[in-house]
């Protein structure tokens, strides 16, 4: 057996590795527990699954790290209230802003978290040139108009003032409504101060999530324990705008 | 057989915990950007997913043989508009496990022959041998990538990388052939 001393045998080396896919782990770094709980979290739920079916499937990863189990409720609940809305406002507050890359449910999507200013948000987007496949140049932001989906969301579109109406939806009102702004500010404290947290059992989410509720401001909402997740020692919570039901699940 | 979603979470679980990385390997010599690799990570073990009580039942091997030929499979068609990519996965969903046959599998063929090999099995000890980040930049050196590349994966400069590499052949040289490598010698072999 010879030993390997010149460029010819670093090639050698190099190909004994790439037939055997058994040592390519070693060319990533060790998965974070949080990042394979979060991904598990999302497969397992069929949130992921959801979201590709609408389409959508890149997310800021702060939503799928820690606001996961509030878009996990939103894939699941909003096939029940999948009317037609009108309204300016969404029925959605807390499922974030959906920017689109092109007119039409096909289009990419890159959801951004809660705000005043769902326009100007997408823009920093596209300004950032995450929309790269895009018919634009990267960097250059286009007239974006802000639309109500069917499923009373918002999402931000290219175009103008008539492109929510050829879309068959209502433009979004330029700002969130008094009760919209409590209920997100009611899923930021349950993302900051609950989900991004340690682990805590069911019953301690509950009563944490129950405080939150009644400080909120909110009428109307209340706090459930999902069945399957009674005795769960991790669980975290979901905000459910629909239904007005903070949901307790078990986690991951 | 996994019978419910719990059974079914847990062989997921099992599944990324002996090729996770593998995966990410294979997606990172075409990704350039960490949240395509961590998207496309996440829609390889979908398909695993919803395909787990078949993965179950293979080997260890021909699980990494098909989450590798998926993985590059959807690196290559990345970029596809949201509409394809989904019937995309969903085809790889319901696609015989035995009909995805591509080069992987001549490669695992390969693999069973050289595992006689006396120099595979000093090569393979050596590098058990080595230390972790040597073993890092030679295998990522392998699967393709190049001086920046690395540097990015390991967050360090180019340079840095380049040097690093160095040192890790190096150090595979030196390794090579000491005494605790020797391979056990060849079994006698008898024409039939």
């Amino acid at each position: 057996m010879s030993k390997p001393h010149t460029n010819a045998h670093d090639d050698v080396i190099a190909e004994w590795i790439r037939e055997h896919p058994e040592v390519w782990a070693d060319a990533s770094a060790p998965l974070p527990p949080e990042f394979v709980d979060g991904v598990v979290a999302d497969i397992v739920s069929g949130a992921r699954m959801a979201r590709l079916q609408r389409g959508e499937t890149r997310r800021r990863r702060k939503l799928v790290a820690t606001g996961v189990l509030s878009t996990l409720i939103v894939a699941g609940g909003a096939v029940g209230v999948a009317a037609i809305v009108r309204s300016g406002q969404p029925t959605q507050p807390t499922a974030g802003v959906a920017c689109r890359d092109d007119v039409g449910v096909e289009a990419n999507v890159i959801v951004i978290e809660p705000t005043d200013d769902p326009v100007g948000g997408c823009g920093a987007l596209w300004a950032a040139g995450r929309f790269d496949g895009a018919s634009v140049a990267v960097g250059v932001v286009p007239p974006l108009v802000a639309c109500i989906s069917h499923a009373g969301v918002i999402e931000v579109y290219p175009g103008d003032v008539g492109t929510c109406a050829g879309l068959g939806l209502a433009d979004a009102d330029p700002v969130l409504s008094d009760e919209n702004r409590l209920i997100v500010s009611l899923q930021d404290r349950v993302v900051d101060e609950i989900n991004a947290q340690p682990c805590a059992s069911a019953r301690v989410v509950a009563s944490i999530a129950r405080r939150f509720v009644a400080e909120s401001g909110l009428a109307g909402w209340r706090v459930e324990i999902r069945p399957d997740s009674v005795s769960a020692l991790c669980a975290k919570a979901a905000v459910d705008a629909t239904t007005q039901v903070v949901q307790v699940v078990k986690f991951p | 057989m996994a019978d419910d979603n719990d059974d079914r979470e847990q062989v997921l679980r099992a599944l990324i915990g002996a090729h996770g990385q593998t995966v990410r390997a294979v997606l990172a010599r075409s990704e350039r950007s960490r949240e395509d690799v961590d998207e496309l990570w996440a829609d390889v073990f979908l398909v695993a997913f919803r395909r787990v009580d078949e993965l179950s039942e293979l080997s260890e091997g021909e699980q990494r043989g098909w989450l590798i030929r998926t993985a590059s499979y959807l690196a290559a068609n990345h970029g596809r508009r949201r509409s394809s990519w989904r019937r995309m996965l969903d085809r790889l969903a319901r696609e015989p496990l035995e009909q995805q046959s591509s080069p992987e599998e001549a490669v695992q063929r390969a693999e069973q022959r050289v595992e006689d090999d006396n120099t595979s099995r000093a090569v393979r000890a050596t590098l058990n041998r080595l230390r972790a980040a040597d073993r890092r930049v030679l295998v990522l050196d392998a699967l393709g990538h190049d001086g920046p590349s690395i540097g990015g994966q390991l967050g360090i400069s180019a340079g840095a990388a380049r040097k690093r590499l160095m040192v890790a052949r190096i150090a595979f040289r030196q390794q090579f052939g000491a005494p605790a490598d020797e391979p056990a010698p060849a079994p006698a072999r008898t024409k039939p």
